[in-house]
Order: structure tokens, then sequence, then C-alpha cells
């Protein structure tokens, strides 16, 4: 969906249009829903946050500025509802259940394929690997890597230059890789040794 | 040598003469990448026509092509995972919470809404519509500045209630006998209105000689001193000279068909003589 097209659904949804709401929801919810379970850790947490930042962008669309991007102005609604979140029951980024909630459920029943086995030992050092980070840094990665967003939009959400983006962008990526080729490597080894 | 890699894929996007190469002669010696060119080929900030030729350069330094596998490689699988994730659909759910709090997305909400929209729409029309027909009936008090209007509108304008009671005066005054007041004879000269109609406000009346014999209510000044009477029923009392205090001076109104300009009515400034 175009942002013009965006736009005109965001109008017909602001005006009590169902279907265009429901559009908009099917738009957005798996990027919103896979953001916040990497950022939170917690696939629980993050659902709450999906349906309550939805909830909310959905009873004031009237108030949407359309110079801006609706996923900035809905990320930033959930980011604030994470906040929030991590206030009251701070979450802990557990690595299992993201990881589970993250294309684990799909393994067939009669025992995991070596691709299977491959994929999981991948995502578990993915997810060591972003657990490694800090929160500014965990955010601009996956906005960036996992949502796609230009670096102007991530600065625009994130109230940064664009220059300490990119600073975030390169230390995070240098941070991540040896996070994940220690986790790659201390797993590989336990696997080593269990032979 | 200092070497900037902003400035020489500035000086590549600007399409300048000698920014032909797509990398510095280092880098194209076999030189080591820099992590930074690595990081700008993964920002997507290389100007895609060079590309290949930065990619190729990248390649050619096992390091540096190692590195870009490795986090290529990390987003791969970040991608990977995230596509599998079972995504809970929120649609149903967030648009029965909506309804049930306001009202939108509903039905009855949408009734609702429409209803708001005709009773505005139907709203804004009564209000123009009043306004069309007050302007049609009662241009005046449509006007927002105030109008200069003649001084005798206020006379006629008076209350029926008060001008029967002027009639009243006027014919109480009519058998009054004995030493009247005078009234200065030259300009009457005009000072301000006064109130007529209110009850709180004190009043009194006098017959002025019979060269004017024209009916004053006056104001309550303090130059009256004492010489009127307090509020209306003033006009049933039987007129005498000591109601009148002469030599003092007043405000009133000159009622109609007396004094020096019979027919007319105005605010005069009266000075009562012996």
């Amino acid at each position: 969906m175009n942002r013009l097209e965006e736009q005109r659904v965001i109008e017909l949804a602001a005006q009590g249009d169902r279907a265009a709401a429901d559009c908009l929801i099917r738009t957005h919810q798996a990027s919103l829903y896979s953001y916040m379970v990497r950022l939170s850790g917690r696939p629980d947490i993050a659902e709450d946050i999906v349906q309550d930042a939805f909830v909310r962008i959905l009873m004031n669309l009237n108030r949407f500025d359309p110079r801006f991007r609706f996923s900035t102005w809905l990320f930033t609604i959930a980011k604030r509802l994470y906040m929030n979140a991590m206030q009251k029951h701070r979450p802990v980024y557990d690595s299992e259940v993201v990881g589970s909630a993250a294309g684990a459920g799909r393994s067939d029943p009669s025992g995991p394929s070596i691709a299977e086995e491959e994929r999981s030992h991948a995502r578990e050092c993915l997810d060591a690997a972003l657990a490694g980070l800090n929160e500014e840094q965990r955010q601009i990665m996956l906005l960036f890597h996992q949502q796609e967003w230009p670096i102007s939009q991530i600065a625009a959400y994130m109230s940064m230059p664009e220059g300490t983006i990119k600073s975030h962008l390169h230390r995070g990526r240098k941070k991540m890789r040896r996070l994940y080729e220690e986790v790659e490597q201390g797993v590989g080894s336990e696997i080593e040794a269990e032979l | 040598m200092s070497f900037s890699f902003r400035d020489h894929f500035d000086a590549l996007n600007r399409g300048e003469p000698g920014a032909t190469p797509a990398l510095p002669p280092e880098v194209e010696a076999d030189g080591p990448i820099p992590d930074e060119l690595v990081d700008r080929m993964l920002d997507g900030e290389v100007d895609p026509a060079k590309a290949r030729e930065v990619l190729g350069a990248i390649r050619r330094d096992r390091e540096a092509s190692k590195r870009l596998d490795s986090t290529q490689r990390i987003f791969r699988v970040l991608k990977t995972c995230d596509r599998e994730m079972e995504c809970p659909d929120f649609s149903e759910r967030v648009l029965a919470q909506v309804a049930a709090r306001s009202g939108l997305f509903s039905r009855a909400g949408l009734r609702k809404m429409l209803a708001y929209r005709y009773a505005a729409a139907a709203a804004v029309l009564f209000g123009i519509g009043s306004l069309f027909v007050a302007q049609r009936m009662a241009p005046e008090t449509m006007r927002l500045t105030p109008q200069a209007a003649p001084v005798s509108q206020l006379v006629h304008s008076v209350p029926t209630e008060t001008a029967g009671l002027f009639s009243g005066v006027r014919s109480a005054f009519s058998s009054l006998a004995g030493a009247v007041p005078t009234v200065s004879p030259s300009p009457l000269a005009v000072r301000r209105l006064c109130e007529l109609n209110s009850s709180e406000s004190g009043c009194g009346f006098a017959k002025v000689n019979p060269p004017l014999a024209a009916i004053l209510w006056m104001d309550e000044s303090p130059k009256s001193g004492g010489a009127v009477c307090k509020g209306r029923r003033c006009a049933d009392r039987p007129v005498s000279d000591s109601w009148v205090t002469v030599g003092g001076s007043y405000n009133g109104i000159l009622l109609d068909d007396v004094g020096p300009r019979a027919g007319d009515s105005d605010v005069v400034f009266v000075t009562l003589g012996r």
C-alpha cells in the first residue's frame, strides 16, 4: 500500500469504516508484533502492547498528521506503551520464548531435521546477539534490518540525527557479529563435547 | 595519508570527472577494506552504479568479505525467523474493543454518528435560517455597531406605563397654582439621557412657569437637593412648591407639546429659578 492509498484508508477508518480499519490493522500487525517481540523478548507482553497500540490509534485517527508516516506514529505509540510496561514489570528478554514464537512452532512432530536443527541454532545465536545489545541499539537494528525503515525515518522516530543512527548501526552490527559468533562457537563446542 | 570515504562517495555522487574510480587507490591496491565501507554497503549508501565495484573490492579482502557475509547472515536469519513468526490476528479483538469504548466501527455507533451529523447539520441550517429571518424582520437588531438615533425617539420608546404616568402628572400640574420655578429660556443644553423606566432611580416632576409650561422629569443629581420625590408614585401626589427646589439645576426631559420647541422632546438641562 503506498502512502496515498494508506492516507485514503486512514480517512475512511476515521469515518468509522470497519473494512478500512481492518485493512489498516492487517497491513501493520505482523511488522509491529515481530518488532515488539524482538524488542521486549516477551511475546505475551508484545501481544498486549500491539493490541493496545491499535486500539489507541483507531480511537485517535482524526489526530493523525498525514505529513508523517503512519508506521512511525503506530510504532511511537507502541514504544510508549512498551516503556510503560517496562516500568510496571520489567520484561526479561527470554530467548527461548522468543525463539519459540519465531517459527519454532512449525517443527515436525516426528523429530527435527538437520535443517531445522540449523535453523534453531541460528535462532539461538540471533536471540543472544540481540539480547546483548542495549535498548537503543536493539531498536535501531530492528527498525533498519527487520522493518527495513530508511535511516531518515528511524531518525525521526528516535528523535536523533541521522549521523547518530548510523553510528548506532555500525556499532550494533559489530557487537552483534561478535556475540553471534561467540554463541555459535560456544554452542558448536558444546555439541562437539557431547559427541 | 588520511582518507575519507564520505568525501570519496560524495565525489562519486556528484559525478565529478576525477571521481570515476569507485574506490580510493589504497583499496584498489588490494589493501584492507575498512569497516566503514562495509557499513556503507550495508546501509545502502553506496551509489547503485558503483555497488558492484565496491562489492568486488570487499570480496578481494578476505576479512572484509567475511564481515559482510556474517552480518548479512545474521539479518537473513532475523528476517527468516520473523517471517515464520506466528502473528496473532488482532483485527477482530481490536475492532471489538474500539467499538465497545467509542461505538466506532459498530452498526449502532455508525447510526449514532450519522444521527449526530444530521443533528449538527440541522442546527447549522436552523441557525442560518434564524439569522436570515431576523435580518429581514428586524434589521436594526442585527447591527453590531451602535447607530446614532435622535433623542426624540427616547420619549417615544418609553413604555406605556411610564407614558401614562407622565400624562397623569401633566394633568396634576395643570391645576397647580402659585409660584413656580422658571426655566432658563435660553438654549436648553443637551446633557445626557436619563433612565425613564427604572423604578429604582429617583425622579421628580415639576411644572415650570407658564411661558415654557414644560413638564420635566428630573434626575437625582446632587444638585437637585430634595426637590424631587422618590419613585414613580410621585405622579399621584398633589404637586406643591415644596417639591421643587427653585434655583437648582437638573437634568430632565422636556416632554411633547410644551416648551419653546413645542412638539419636540429632548433631553435638557434646566435651571429652575424663583
